[in-house]
């Protein structure tokens, strides 16, 4: 909430790539609770889209956020800082979903889910 | 007698003495016949024989090698070409034998000739010729045959002999002596080397031997059945092979024989196998093992002629293999009740497997490429589980049978032939691991309730396994049957403490080695004062003897018989010790609830309901419950059964497992922990690694199980939650190891 209420006040639009990279990791790291290492996903769900704000085209962002209101995939309550990242370069990367080739791909399964799902294969 | 001052001139010499005297008197007999005997005496030989090396040896001038020399070459020139070329081309105008017969004739006076004149001139070979390297008589003689009269006939020789060749495939007799002896020309011809007879003859031969064979290929694969048109094939090349034995060079056996495989089998191979009505496949669905036999026999000779045949049996097998698993459908959708045991089943896929090990034996010599296809059949349908369960624990119960006592009646060598048959089958299961699992819980059950038929059955059995799989995959089996053979030969010492105590109850205890065994509930149990006594005088012992181990009593296995009065009669009651416990706590006839029960045995619903329903519900009510219905409800009230009796002493009450369905999660936990340990493994050896190809080494290093690429991506995230891995920076395809 402190971040949150912080963020309005923070632009990041000046920041170059990698330095936004590095505060969109710091970011997830701030907002860990206790001991635990992952963030809640309903954290994730409100704190990406504010963060992310056109730095992913809107597209992008809101289909990642159905994915997760929508997964009943258990291992998905908590978002691991791998998961976290991927998501931001996974979507630098590859910006045509249908052009993603899981094969080849070492992106988390979560990202694998996430495009199944995206592309309309309900798994 | 030569006078030794007289020099002989050349005209002299060879007018008087050697062409009067041996050139004409050989072509005369050449060209009429032998009269008689010899064709000269040694006197005459001599005389000539003199003549010439008189001539050879007289001092210049008068030195006549050379023109001797050269008068030899003249003199076979115009023998050839005035008397023997005409001749032969009069006789053999028309081609055919008489074109043969009478260049036999001509060859063989030729070669007498050729002898001859060498002898007479021998002095030349000696000196002349090796002086001025030049060709030996016989080889000039011979070089004379060959332009003069050889190059003239070798094409009507040749088509001559082809003739005759396809005239004797057709079923015709033929004079094989006749093309023998043309043989033997045509290798003359060549001087020290085949490349004559090669060109002039062997590749023309080879040539229509194509041609002929590609006619009667085309009528044969029309007309005849895959069967018969092999037996044709096999006959033909025998043919051909004996046909080169009888009259031809043996260099062209190889080169013959390939060109009839190449036109009889290999361009009509597709056609052969897939022929219908009679193809490989329909052979092998009639068991047609002579024809399957020369059908192997003649691709074999192919360079790639065993692969399509060898793909026709693996889909062959396999769609056999699928038909068993569609019997078992079957039976499922027929209405009958999907567990975990299906001898039927697995005793088809043994029977299947037996036949095709058998047919490849006998039918294909036990070639390589074919039990590869074999194996790759099985290996496709054997991973295909039907029904609720998987054919790794049909495999294993059907072990199960065969190894305990009361499964099927077998001898020794049946229980031997059947788990060597079993673990064939085995080796085809990718999910080896949930079969080792499945097993491992049914050996426990064998060794602790004694329902192994042999301990050496067991063993070999396990051995068999291990030499599958290794010693890793085997350990925990050997482990069990260790701890019984420890435990057995510690009774007897246990049993003279037991005595010394001089306890109530008869006792004995099983250790187990924690790991090796699966995993059981450990139900907190109250245990009576008598049997008490008896645990902590074993624990006493133990501990004297092995200080450092950790005792936990598994309450909710072992076995016990209680002796049951009930009125005057006296019953064996065998149950299992939780029973017993429960038994006790009713002696006497003491009434107690469902809960008063619960509380005194410290007993949880899971494991107390099944409890008491095998004593009050089953077949035999040594309990009686009221209300006397079938559910156990926590209102319930029980006591021992006065009215209980039975015709039999002693009485066994089943009780129903609660346990059975860890297999699954184990398995799956151990699968985890072993691609992490892999990737661990090879990224620390590693250092850094693509994705794709940690992947790859991932899967080729795990023998007893095939995880898919998500379940590797899964341990490898969690790895780099917990800091044993990276991502790297630069490519986000590797990964670092992080030491």
């Amino acid at each position: 909430d402190k971040f949150k209420a912080l963020l309005p006040s923070l632009e990041t639009g000046f920041m170059v790539h990698n330095e936004f990279r590095d505060f969109y990791k710091f970011s997830f790291q701030f907002n860990r609770q206790g001991t635990h290492k992952t963030l809640e996903k309903d954290l994730v769900i409100m704190l990406a889209p504010m963060i992310l704000k056109d730095r992913l085209p809107e597209e992008r962002m809101s289909s990642f956020v159905e994915f997760l209101n929508q997964t009943t995939d258990k291992s998905y309550d908590r978002i691991t800082l791998d998961q976290w990242m991927s998501f931001y370069d996974f979507s630098k990367e590859c910006p045509n979903l249908n052009e993603y080739d899981e094969e080849s791909s070492a992106w988390p399964v979560l990202i694998d889910d996430f495009v199944d799902y995206a592309t309309g294969m309900q798994m | 007698m030569t006078d030794d001052n007289k020099i002989i001139t050349l005209q002299d010499g060879w007018d008087n003495k050697i062409k009067s005297n041996a050139i004409d008197v050989l072509e005369d007999i050449l060209d009429t016949g032998l009269k008689s005997g010899k064709f000269f005496s040694n006197k005459n030989y001599i005389e000539v024989y003199t003549v010439c090396y008189d001539m050879c040896t007289q001092r210049a001038p008068y030195n006549h090698s050379q023109q001797l020399y050269t008068r030899h070459g003249e003199t076979i020139q115009a023998y050839l070409e005035t008397k023997v070329l005409p001749a032969i081309q009069e006789k053999g105008s028309s081609g055919g034998v008489p074109l043969l017969e009478e260049l036999k004739f001509r060859w063989e006076n030729h070669t007498i000739m050729n002898k001859w004149y060498s002898k007479f001139f021998t002095y030349l070979d000696r000196f002349y010729v090796k002086h001025h390297s030049l060709p030996s008589l016989s080889q000039a003689g011979l070089t004379a045959f060959k332009t003069n009269i050889y190059e003239h006939v070798k094409v009507g020789a040749k088509d001559a002999i082809i003739e005759l060749i396809d005239k004797e495939r057709d079923g015709e007799i033929i004079k094989k002596d006749l093309i023998l002896n043309t043989v033997k020309l045509y290798e003359a011809m060549g001087m020290g080397s085949l490349e004559t007879y090669n060109n002039d003859l062997e590749a023309k031969l080879l040539e229509s031997t194509r041609e002929y064979y590609a006619k009667k290929r085309a009528e044969w694969i029309v007309t005849d059945s895959t069967p018969e048109y092999l037996i044709k094939a096999e006959q033909v090349l025998n043919e051909e092979s004996n046909r080169v034995k009888e009259y031809l060079n043996t260099g062209t056996e190889p080169k013959l024989l390939k060109v009839v495989e190449e036109e009889v089998l290999e361009k009509v191979e597709s056609a052969l196998l897939e022929k219908e009505g009679s193809g490989c496949k329909v052979l092998l669905a009639n068991d047609k093992s002579e024809d399957l036999q020369r059908m192997f026999k003649l691709f074999a000779r192919l360079e790639d002629g065993l692969r399509p045949m060898a793909e026709i049996v693996q889909q062959f097998i396999s769609s056999m293999g699928h038909e068993v698993l569609n019997q078992r459908q079957a039976r499922l959708d027929a209405g009958e009740k999907d567990k975990n045991d299906d001898p039927t089943f697995v005793k088809a896929l043994l029977a299947l497997h037996e036949k095709y090990l058998g047919v490849i034996r006998t039918d294909f010599d036990g070639h390589s490429v074919f039990q590869k296809a074999l194996k790759d059949a099985f290996v496709d349908f054997v991973n295909k589980n039907v029904g609720n369960y998987t054919n790794a624990e049909f495999m294993s119960t059907f072990c199960d049978r065969v190894l305990k006592s009361g499964g099927e009646k077998l001898n020794e060598a049946e229980v031997e032939d059947n788990l060597e048959k079993v673990v064939q089958l085995f080796s085809y299961l990718t999910e080896k691991d949930r079969f080792a699992e499945i097993y491992r819980t049914h050996l426990a059950k064998r060794l602790l309730n004694q329902r192994s038929t042999s301990t050496d059955a067991e063993k070999v059995m396990i051995a068999k396994l291990k030499m599958q799989c290794g010693t890793q995959f085997t350990a925990k089996l050997e482990g069990m049957l260790n701890d019984l053979a420890v435990g057995s030969d510690q009774k007897s010492e246990f049993d003279s403490k037991m005595r010394e105590e001089n306890l109530k109850i008869d006792f004995g205890v099983q250790v187990l080695t924690g790991g090796f065994w699966p995993t059981y509930l450990y139900p907190e149990v109250a245990v009576p004062p008598d049997m008490n006594r008896c645990l902590e005088t074993f624990k006493d012992w133990h501990t004297k003897r092995h200080q450092q181990r950790k005792l936990k009593w598994v309450f909710s296995q072992g076995n016990a018989t209680v002796k049951a009065v009930y009125g005057k009669k006296t019953y064996d009651l065998q149950v299992t010790t939780l029973q017993a416990i429960a038994l006790n706590a009713l002696n006497n006839g003491k009434t107690m609830t469902y809960t008063e029960l619960k509380e005194t045995l410290n007993l949880e619903d899971p494991i107390l309901q099944p409890l008491m329903h095998s004593l009050s519900c089953g077949k035999y009510k040594v309990v009686s419950k009221s209300p006397s219905n079938k559910k156990i409800l926590t209102t319930d009230k029980f006591v021992a059964n006065s009215k209980f009796s039975c015709n039999m002493r002693k009485i066994r009450i089943p009780v129903a497992i609660v346990e059975a369905s860890h297999n699954s999660k184990r398995v799956d936990e151990d699968r985890g922990a072993s691609i992490e340990a892999s990737i661990v493994r090879i990224m620390k050896a590693r250092k850094t690694l693509k994705h794709q190809q940690l992947q790859a080494e991932v899967l080729s290093q795990l023998a007893f199980f095939k995880p898919n690429p998500r379940a590797i991506k899964k341990r490898i995230e969690s790895l780099i939650e917990r800091e044993y891995l990276e991502r790297s920076e630069d490519d986000t395809n590797v990964y670092n190891y992080l030491a």
